[in-house]
């Protein structure tokens, strides 16, 4: 089912989202929207507040005051374990794995998440459906051959794809990346970018990036962040050609 | 309940809390600044007392066993960090608290081999051991008080290290941000093995302070230890300002339990611990997120 | 190139091709037989070995001695090695699982079955407690508050000297034969009370592998290894330790109990901070990161122990410089830098 003809319900919204830091307010009253399947970005300068608002759909931090909404549900609040399993995946900036884990048990872990936590009284080797799962997500981050390989000793290429890998394992519907490309040579972005394209078909992305090649490239639609609350919004070529954004970020330099 | 002795006890416990406040500061100041958990530091105690049994068996001067034990114990304090600990920089911090866990049972060991295993006599000083007389109605033992003012001193010329000298800045900047002060071109490491000199050196103190009031003997340090660390966990780890007064607190609930219900005076600093934790997690002053 | 199809999948949306997963079978070199063998997870190994082990120690009552604490170790172990959490406070444990057991001997019911669970249970009440109050913190807070609640049990049980006997002990803890469908076998012949206490180190053996191949042991394994990750997973990661914490209290409880049967006896220092010190030094000695590590740690501790203790009355302190030459110099203990070695020359 190609993405035109599916109903494009909306997935994520905030409305009037807040966080303040004592003095200082990190996200300004924020109405934020975004469809199913989209390919969304956000950008801004440093100290925008991107990864505050990052952190309060993750469930990493509670907001001042708004609310988020997931599918139709409520989760402002939510600890960060249900948003979780409500289906909302995240791949950190700095790779964040299971480093004595080889690779394989780092996604098959992931996997796990979804079916039982307690279960100690079976081997998980019995557990086919984890054993193909992680299979499959690391042939498709590209990691199937480093599978026994403890994730210490991986590149920081590696690890950043196990990252993602991480993310997937666990089927969610919303996928938060936090520069996935940072670090990485063209050669390693590149993959990146093919990568979360083709993962951006069966679920919603929401790409937090500075390069702004990559940024162009995949998205759909751009939120542009500054001091905290929403500069401009809207397609690549809009916030292309847009003034403000122009001056405060893109330093006037046409991408 | 007679009032006399409400308020020898409460005096009583001041004495007993100075030490911990001592023990507790020694604690404080290296893991704050060196995130190490010294579990020698019992051990230090216990060998400042010995050094004491030892100064006053080859000289007969207390006073001088008094300047010498915590000299003593904070050059061995220099001396294991920088063979021991030091090389176990960059590890897991459980490491360094591993090490200083089996190293006091070498001190052990070495002291029983020379002095035994039974309880060292140690009375305290010719010039205090008559009680002074206040308000012609409370007789106050002269050590204890001496306990209490020594420590006092101690507490105060401690603050005004940390607070009025370069060294002091620098310590209470590392114990704040290391990687800044790092960044700033100060050479840590030299100021690590000072405040572990300095941290081993109030133990060594506390333990030749102590020898008149509690048992010396091979074993005195252990659960010294352990009360020096409910002392810390409740003051806040790293805290200084929470481990005098948390020192005291214990101190006074200890004795005056002791007045009240004996059997619960070991028992009742674990309470006041278990209380305090369930109200505000991170100890009295302590911050959150320290090495959870 | 990335398989588009293998991503489909990933997502558990398209059909789940079936195909044998398993690892391909290789030709296996010697080093790699003996990988496997060192990896410990090769139990008929282990079980031959725990065999002939009475016969080949100066005398039976260590082996006996020395398999009760590795029993122990290794329930310190869950703790430790596998979920990431330095605990000061397991004497607790084994001093409650060894006085529960003595005391329903010596005054509830003489069965020796009934006892022993009592003991495990005992252990697993206790640490389902402790966990409560101590699970929510972590690294260098948890050892101090296991520390603290460890030593406020011990001061409880040395206080009520009408049930534990206080600094005298529990004494004349009665050697109960072992009965069942109608036998009673005397099983207090340093031999067979070896063979005894082996039935229920192997089951928990046997237990604690398979609890640790499962599911929940590699979650828990993964929460030690990155808590924030697993949390972002979606795994309560403090309900994971805390688990953890309970089935190693109840193991080492389980440890407490059949050391009261062995010394007939329980003295209040098992319930001292220096107990929880001692399986903390043979766990690191044997290796924690590994499966069988801490029990080797305890035979070795142990067996220095009685031959040192022969040579002179400090024995401590040759064991506490080896403990601190392996913090400093072999981190991951015997059996951990055996299996380091081991690995090394396979690849190489």
């Amino acid at each position: 089912m190609s993405k035109a003809r599916r109903m494009a319900a909306e997935i994520l919204k905030t409305i009037k989202l807040t966080k303040k830091f004592g003095g200082l307010t990190a996200t300004n009253s924020i109405d934020f929207s975004i469809k199913e399947g989209a390919r969304h970005s956000i950008i801004g300068p440093n100290g925008a507040g991107k990864s505050t608002f990052f952190k309060i759909i993750i469930g990493e931090l509670r907001p001042s005051s708004g609310r988020v909404i997931f599918l139709n549900q409520d989760i402002t609040g939510l600890p960060q374990t249900a948003i979780s399993r409500l289906g909302i995946a995240v791949a950190y900036q700095i790779p964040s794995v299971f480093h004595q884990l080889t690779v394989f048990e780092n996604v098959r872990v992931a996997a796990q998440s979804r079916k039982t936590t307690f279960n100690f009284w079976s081997r998980v080797r019995s557990h086919k459906e984890f054993i193909d799962q992680s299979f499959h997500v690391l042939e498709s981050i590209g990691l199937s051959d480093l599978k026994d390989r403890k994730a210490a000793n991986l590149s920081h290429g590696d690890r950043k794809r196990l990252e993602i890998g991480i993310a997937l394992a666990t089927q969610p519907k919303l996928l938060l990346l936090d520069e996935p490309t940072a670090g990485l040579s063209p050669t390693e972005t590149r993959y990146i970018i093919e990568l979360i394209k083709q993962i951006s078909q069966d679920l919603t992305i929401i790409l937090v990036e500075h390069k702004m090649k990559v940024v162009m490239e995949f998205s759909d639609t751009i939120t542009v962040l500054y001091y905290g609350g929403i500069l401009a919004q809207g397609t690549p070529d809009e916030i292309r050609n847009n003034e403000e954004v122009r001056r405060v970020y893109l330093g006037g330099v046409k991408v | 309940m007679e009032w006399t002795a409400v308020i020898m006890q409460l005096f009583t416990g001041l004495s007993l809390g100075m030490l911990y406040v001592l023990l507790a500061l020694g604690l404080s100041i290296i893991f704050g600044l060196l995130t190490v958990v010294n579990f020698a530091h019992g051990a230090m105690y216990m060998w400042g007392a010995y050094a004491g049994v030892a100064m006053i068996s080859v000289t007969g001067n207390f006073w001088l066993g008094l300047m010498a034990a915590p000299l003593l114990i904070g050059c061995y304090g220099l001396i294991v960090e920088k063979a021991l600990i030091r090389p176990l920089q960059g590890r897991d911090i459980n490491y360094p608290l591993l090490l200083t866990f089996g190293l006091q049972f070498i001190m052990i060991e070495i002291v029983r081999m020379f002095w035994g295993t039974s309880d060292q006599p140690f009375p305290p000083p010719e010039a205090l051991s008559a009680p002074l007389g206040l308000f012609g109605a409370f007789y106050f033992p002269s050590y204890r008080l001496f306990v209490i003012c020594i420590t006092s001193v101690v507490c105060l010329l401690l603050w005004v290290f940390l607070e009025k000298t370069n060294l002091g800045l620098i310590i209470r900047a590392g114990t704040r941000d290391p990687l800044m002060v790092r960044a700033l071109g100060i050479d840590m490491t030299r100021i690590w093995w000072i405040v572990f000199g300095i941290g081993s050196g109030l133990a060594g103190m506390a333990g030749i302070l102590a020898s008149p009031i509690r048992s010396v003997f091979p074993e005195m340090g252990l659960a010294m230890l352990v009360e020096c660390f409910v002392v810390v966990v409740v003051g806040g780890m790293g805290s200084l300002k929470g481990a005098i007064l948390s020192g005291i607190i214990m101190g006074e609930a200890s004795c005056l339990t002791a007045l009240i219900y004996p059997q619960m005076s070991d028992i009742v600093i674990f309470l006041v611990m278990a209380v305090v934790l369930l109200i505000r997690p991170s100890g009295l002053f302590g911050k959150a997120g320290l090495l959870e | 190139m990335i398989n588009k199809a293998s991503i489909k999948e990933a997502m558990g949306k398209g059909s789940s091709e079936g195909g044998d997963l398993q690892e391909p079978m290789r030709n296996q070199s010697i080093w790699q037989k003996l990988a496997v063998l060192v990896s410990g997870k090769s139990l008929f190994f282990i079980f031959a070995f725990f065999v002939i082990f009475p016969f080949i120690v100066p005398y039976k009552a260590l082996a006996t001695q020395i398999i009760i604490w590795g029993l122990f170790a290794l329930g310190y172990n869950v703790c430790l090695g596998y979920a990431g959490m330095l605990s000061f406070g397991h004497a607790a444990f084994f001093g409650i699982g060894a006085y529960t057991t003595g005391i329903i001997l010596i005054r509830l019911w003489g069965n020796l079955w009934f006892s022993l669970f009592s003991g495990f249970a005992s252990a697993l009440v206790l640490a389902f407690i402790l966990g409560f109050l101590s699970i929510k913190r972590r690294g260098i807070y948890f050892g101090m508050l296991t520390l603290a609640f460890a030593q406020l049990v011990y001061f409880i049980g040395f206080q009520w000297v009408d049930l534990t006997g206080g600094d005298n002990g529990l004494r004349s803890i009665p050697a109960v034969p072992l009965s069942f469908f109608g036998f009673s076998i005397d099983i207090y012949s340093p031999l067979r009370f070896y063979f005894f206490v082996l039935i229920f180190v192997g089951l928990s053996l046997l237990m604690l592998n398979l609890l640790l191949e499962s599911p929940f042991g590699h979650v828990l394994q993964a929460v030690r290894e990155n808590d924030r990750r697993a949390k972002s997973c979606g795994y309560e990661t403090s309900s994971v330790r805390w688990l953890a914490f309970i089935i190693s209290g109840g193991i080492s409880g389980l440890a407490g109990g059949l050391y009261a049967l062995y010394l007939h006896f329980v003295g209040i220092e098992s319930l001292y901070w220096t107990t929880s010190g001692q399986v903390v030094m043979m766990t690191l000695l044997g290796g924690m990161g590994t499966f069988i590590g801490p029990f080797i740690g305890a035979g070795v501790f142990l067996f220095l122990e009685d031959v040192l203790s022969r040579l002179t009355t400090n024995w401590m302190i040759f064991l506490g410089v080896i403990f601190v030459l392996c913090v400093l110099f072999f981190p991951t203990g015997i059996w951990g830098t055996i299996k380091d070695h081991a690995m090394r020359k396979e690849k190489g």
